[in-house]
């Protein structure tokens, strides 16, 4: 026990795909985290320990896109087109069977933080797809160790269901029509996912000892 | 061998371990750097340059037992190679031949 915010700890132990670098800079985390406490007390040692987690992450996600082997580049991109692929296939689907609820505050409010900007509503909606697409993609692939394919399909399995569901809610509220609520809409349920997609590889990297970005795509 | 260029974070990497001998492990590294440059580089930033020094083979390293105040895990230390030296002497080379004859034109800043 080194004092260490357990969570961060891991992450940051999931984020190396090498081992022996994870063990260099999880203990050079620790060991300064360490002397920080002595001198400056755990609570600003373990702030401290946040704030540097959050700046070196850029760092070791880059140094691992420059190592990405042809197989992990194949999957990242595999995953990202099989999810768009399912996402639009099945949220059409929706739209088919649930036309006016889905049609009406959907797509258009969805798509509204997008046309504040002056964007086309075809890009937009293309935009806010794809977006939408890639991160969910990379929710299936961490939660199971399945092909890109079949971790498209339960991207848009959850994310239709649970789309439509906010999208429901969203119409029992008259105030679900400012555009400013549907902008959080989209933020919230992109953090959503996003945290979804680090809870899941965090489980398989518990089970399987993987670092989170191969965790993330499965290989 | 022809390596590649230094960036001028990896000539002061290069140079920190250079400088630090026996005790140059990341965290060392970092402060070095931190104090020379006065500037806060993160973990991250240190340990990525180090890494691909070593893959350019400008720099070796070796890890020690583990350590308790490193929650058990242990150091891994740096050192120069020769082609590390030989590329301290290149930049070295480089940086004096574009100052040569800067000098003169250049006042020093008033106190």
């Amino acid at each position: 026990m080194n004092g260490a915010p357990r969570t961060a700890e891991l992450f940051l132990e999931a984020l190396c795909t090498e081992t022996a670098f994870r063990d260099d800079l999880v203990g050079d985390f620790a060991e300064e985290l360490s002397q920080r406490a002595g001198r400056d007390g755990a609570r600003a040692a373990r702030r401290w320990y946040y704030r540097e987690l959050l700046r070196t992450t850029p760092h070791v996600a880059a140094s691992w896109l420059s190592r990405l082997t042809a197989r992990e580049a194949r999957r990242l991109i595999a995953i990202g087109f099989s999810a768009l692929t399912f996402l639009i296939v099945l949220d059409v689907l929706a739209l088919l069977l649930a036309k006016g609820l889905a049609w009406q505050f959907g797509l258009v409010h969805s798509v509204s933080a997008f046309r504040l900007h002056g964007v086309g509503w075809n890009v937009a909606i293309l935009t806010f797809a794809t977006l939408n697409a890639c991160l969910g993609g990379f929710i299936a692939a961490a939660v199971g160790d399945r092909t890109p394919l079949l971790s498209g399909f339960a991207l848009g399995v959850v994310w239709t269901s649970v789309d439509l569901l906010v999208r429901g809610v969203m119409l029992l509220s008259t105030a679900a029509l400012h555009p400013w609520l549907s902008m959080a809409f989209g933020v919230l349920v992109g953090v959503v996912m996003v945290g979804l997609t680090i809870a899941g590889a965090m489980i398989r990297i518990r089970t399987s000892g993987q670092s989170l970005p191969r965790a993330a795509l499965g290989t | 061998m022809a390596t590649s260029p230094l960036g001028p974070l990896e000539l002061a990497v290069l140079l920190a371990v250079a400088r630090l001998g026996d005790d140059a492990y990341g965290l060392a590294v970092r402060r070095d750097l931190s104090a020379r440059l006065n500037r806060d580089y993160s973990v991250g930033a240190t340990y990525t340059t180090l890494q691909r020094l070593e893959e350019k083979g400008l720099l070796a390293s070796r890890t020690t037992a583990p350590l308790p105040v490193r929650g058990g895990r242990s150091r891994r230390q740096f050192s120069v190679t020769g082609a590390g030296r030989k590329a301290i002497r290149d930049a070295q080379r480089v940086a004096a031949s574009v100052w040569a004859g800067v000098g003169p034109t250049i006042k020093p800043e008033p106190a």
